[in-house]
């Protein structure tokens, strides 16, 4: 993508200036994104992104720069201007060129987008638009379709060269169900790393149906009741309490300046004994994985806890100069218009004793969150929300009616000391994680559990 | 790679474009210059620098439309541009007529840019940054951490052209700064934070930013959560310019022929107070998202969406226009449909201290938490985090933390009590947009907490 002594040129150029580290990225991305509203495409749309992010460290600070500018000229000018504002008075640092990174390709796509006609891709979307319009009340049904092949080479002073082509692709589904003045939306959105093959791994119609259900449901639902009461989350996406909860402020980002609730706490219990966790960047063909980080380092899986003891953080090259602590493959970016920081890739809750039945026949009374939307934290202070779905209300060990418009708000140190049963039902669900680098797409997961207290956004009765 | 020159590229663009089958063929060209630094303890934890450009390409052929972005200005590009759309129009079955402009029509010419956030040095720029944190940790001992200081600003050009013979350009900029600070007194941490936006860093206090970030956060200490129960509700005018951004898609027109909006079969019906009128304004001379003409070309124009509580107009670009029989109302904002900038002003206001004498119970919002899931621009219903003030008899009486509040939006508009006069212009940042909003009074809303 871009000729290898000009990538060994352009960190020369930075170091000349006094970093002490420097970094080229280079990306070349192919995206295609059909909707479908009511059954009929109205939108197609493809879009390359093309560009290079210079990276320049000396000691603890680091300047960044991008351009889709790609000629030598401005990539000079680029580099020369990170290195300029770097304004150290270092000695310069000793580069030697840089060596090609070998490694075994562990997602292997079958079928690349690149190679799918967009007709084939409307084709899986008509069945997704089928299954979702398959009960009685939906009024719309939106299918987004959504795939990119992005070539990335990450370069840097250390000598590292490494190229990597990431593929994804993912099937957005939402259905609204409109009753007496109500609209309900029902959402289901599997992806993978993965090429047009992902859709020979699930039944499409069946996902479809997913989406159309739960709006079905939801729009003749009551609102969820408000206050503070005990909360069983689901498996899946349900894992997004955790990535929300403890998941970012266990990112360097946050940690490496104190900033984070959990910063300084390595060793220490954060989490009931029933909890153990991990970021695995490594699950074949998974949402959130990658061969190397976009800082060129392998991904790994990393344990963050373990029974309840904090065992690790999420670094990045930048931060990890500030705690004295290796990489943990973790330096992730939405593109080269970002400079990557320690992000999550996918994370879940290990699968712990109880069939989720047990966990519902043991509640007196909650809400059970069956399926979870978004979330967001606050992770200085621990603050964090998140919008459920699908609801329902469990009485006595059984579950009494669908429930609707709950939000769970609570702090995650708190949150993580709560959980008093864990399932054995593991299972990971997409999403769209957003931070300093952009958004990027990561995995959440874990097995139903149960939050002995959180405070329930429903409405009084 | 050499570059075309952007006339000469489009030409070929357009030519080609003539050749494989396009009726009429459209370019966008959009570049960007962006700085942003971060501070934390004196140093600069992040320098960035960059700019990039973008060319989006649309062509019609009986009434659908195809479409492509790329990062290049070449021939081998222009012909992946008019491939590519064409591969994409060939997929699409809805009847919607698509159209293109024509550059007819008043296009408000107003001083845009103006340049001087570029013309500041950079060690004036870190300073700024700088500035922020050193005041912050100043204001008070039990500010224990500045963790995000950040000063930023953005140039951005567009042109548009297309085989109607439009042809229009503008260039904006404006810049912002930011800080969240952490008091602790030694239990647990809390935070505050302040953002402004500006047109010239003339206008940027920085110091006065730290010290309102700082001052939130203290305040903050010591807050719990509170019975769950309705209560009055006061709403911050910058948490009013947040709720309005993310619900401002229910004016869209598209997504009220789609079913996908509360305000469906409501033209001319109260949907809000009397009390109540919200505008589009494209032209507040302060915003950095004010604009002559919207993605499509289409002139912007000032107009009430709500008067008097009654819902005056939906917004739209040129296919839901052209659905509704009417004329674009120049709100095509990337590929959806949204306000340019938000204003709301009230028939009466009020002082924010007389909103505060008017309630018995309730509770001051300050900030609120989960708008991109709590929120449901579909049906209007939010349960969101949120922190603030308790209030009685118009006293503030102690700080609020781990509530929720929940309610509909169109409810919410029509609960509305008093309006403030304390307008300020916030970021609206689910709209893209900046709002010039007072703080309001609404009747009641849900609060779930103890």
């Amino acid at each position: 993508m871009l000729d290898r002594k000009l990538i060994e040129e352009l960190i020369s150029v930075v170091l000349e200036e006094g970093a002490d580290f420097a970094e080229i990225f280079v990306e070349n991305k192919i995206s295609n994104t059909i909707i479908m509203t009511d059954g009929k495409v109205d939108k197609s749309s493809t879009g390359q992104e093309r560009g290079v992010g210079i990276r320049g460290f000396f000691k603890d600070e680091q300047v960044y720069a991008y351009t889709n500018d790609l000629s030598r000229e401005k990539l000079l000018k680029v580099a020369k201007r990170v290195g300029t504002a770097i304004k150290s008075f270092g000695e310069g640092t000793r580069f030697s060129g840089i060596k090609k990174l070998d490694f075994t390709d562990k997602h292997v796509v079958i079928v690349s987008p690149l190679d799918v006609s967009k007709s084939e891709k409307v084709a899986v979307m008509r069945l997704a638009h089928e299954g979702a319009s398959s009960y009685p009340d939906i009024v719309q049904v939106m299918i987004r379709f959504w795939d990119y092949v992005q070539d990335v080479v990450v370069a840097n002073s250390e000598g590292v060269y490494a190229e990597d082509r990431r593929t994804r692709t993912r099937l957005m589904i939402s259905a609204v169900a409109s009753k007496d003045g109500v609209n309900e939306t029902g959402f289901y959105g599997p992806g993978a790393a993965m090429g047009f093959e992902f859709f020979n791994t699930f039944d499409v119609r069946e996902a479809g149906r997913k989406a159309g259900r739960m709006a079905q449901r939801m729009v003749t639902a009551d609102f969820a009741p408000a206050g503070s009461m005990p909360v069983i989350i689901s498996n899946a996406f349900g894992g997004v309490i955790f990535h929300e909860a403890c998941g970012h402020a266990l990112e360097a980002t946050s940690v490496a300046k104190g900033a984070s609730v959990f910063a300084n706490k390595l060793g220490e219990k954060i989490a009931a004994d029933c909890v153990s966790a991990v970021d695995d960047a490594t699950i074949p063909n998974a949402w959130g994985s990658a061969n190397i980080d976009d800082e060129g380092v392998s991904t790994q899986r990393t344990v963050l806890i373990e029974n309840g003891i904090l065992k690790g953080y999420l670094v990045d090259k930048f931060h990890s100069r500030q705690m004295n602590m290796p990489s943990t493959g973790s330096g992730r970016r939405q593109s080269y218009k970002f400079a990557p920081t320690s992000r999550m890739s996918n994370t879940f809750i290990l699968p712990g004793d109880h069939h989720p039945e047990e966990i519902i026949a043991a509640t007196d009374y909650g809400l059970y969150a069956k399926t979870m939307g978004g979330g967001s934290v606050n992770p200085s202070t621990g603050e964090f929300n998140f919008a459920v779905l699908e609801g329902y209300l469990v009485e006595k060990g059984r579950i009494v009616k669908p429930v609707r418009g709950a939000t769970l708000i609570g702090k995650g140190w708190e949150v993580l000391q709560k959980i008093d049963m864990v399932g054995n039902d593991l299972a990971r669900g997409q999403g769209m994680c957003g931070s300093f680098s952009g958004s990027i797409p990561a995995d959440v997961g874990q097995p139903t559990i149960r939050v002995s207290e959180m405070i329930v956004g429903g409405r009084n009765r | 790679m050499k570059f075309m020159a952007l006339k000469d590229f489009a030409d070929f663009v357009f030519s080609l474009g003539k050749k494989r089958g396009f009726e009429e063929c459209q370019i966008h060209f959009a570049r960007e210059h962006e700085f942003e630094i971060h501070v934390s303890k004196g140093k600069v934890e992040t320098f960035k620098d960059a700019d990039y450009f973008s060319v989006s390409f649309k062509g019609l052929r009986e009434g659908k439309c195809g479409r492509a972005r790329v990062e290049a200005l070449d021939k081998e590009v222009a012909k992946l541009l008019v491939e590519e759309a064409l591969s994409n129009l060939q997929v699409i079955d809805s009847s919607d007529m698509e159209l293109l402009h024509d550059g007819s029509g008043d296009y408000v010419d107003v001083d845009y840019y103006k340049g001087n956030y570029e013309r500041l040095g950079s060690s004036q720029k870190v300073e700024m940054a700088k500035e922020l944190e050193r005041t912050a940790l100043a204001t008070d001992k039990r500010i224990v951490m500045a963790p995000r200081n950040v000063f930023g600003h953005v140039t951005s050009e567009e042109v548009i052209m297309n085989t109607l013979g439009l042809e229009k350009a503008f260039t904006n900029d404006g810049g912002y700064a930011y800080t969240m600070v952490l008091a602790s007194d030694g239990k647990t941490p809390k935070s505050g934070f302040k953002l402004k936006v500006s047109k010239t860093p003339e206008e940027l206090d920085v110091q006065d930013i730290a010290r309102k970030a700082a001052r939130e956060a203290l305040a903050l200490l010591g807050a719990t959560s509170v019975e769950s129960g309705r209560y009055n509700v006061i709403i911050r005018r910058d948490v009013v310019a947040e709720m309005l951004g993310r619900f401002s898609s229910i004016f869209s027109a598209e997504d009220v022929q789609k079913k996908m909006s509360p305000i469906k079969d409501k033209l001319g019906q109260m949907i809000a107070a009397p009390v109540l009128n919200l505008f589009d304004d494209p032209f507040i001379p302060e915003s950095f998202t004010s604009r002559p003409f919207d993605s499509e070309g289409v002139p912007t124009s000032r107009k009430a969406v709500i008067e008097k509580g009654k819902l005056a107009t939906y917004l739209y670009d040129l296919k839901s226009a052209h659905k509704d029989g009417v004329k674009s109302t120049g709100n095509a904002v990337g590929s959806t449909i949204a306000p340019i900038n938000i204003s709301l002003k009230g028939e009466e206001e009020l002082p924010f201290q007389e909103l505060l004498k008017r309630v018995k119970k309730g509770i001051l919002v300050i900030g609120v938490d989960g708008l991109h899931s709590g929120a449901d621009p579909i049906s209007g219903n939010f349960s969101l985090g949120a922190r603030g003030y308790l209030v009685k008899d118009g006293e503030i009486v102690q700080p609020v933390e781990q509530i929720t509040i929940s309610g509909n939006f169109v409810d919410m508009l029509t609960a509305v009590k008093a309006v403030g006069s304390d307008h300020e212009l916030n970021l609206s940042m689910y709209a893209r947009a900046l709002a010039l909003v007072p703080s309001v009074l609404v009747e009641s809303l849900d609060i779930a907490g103890k």
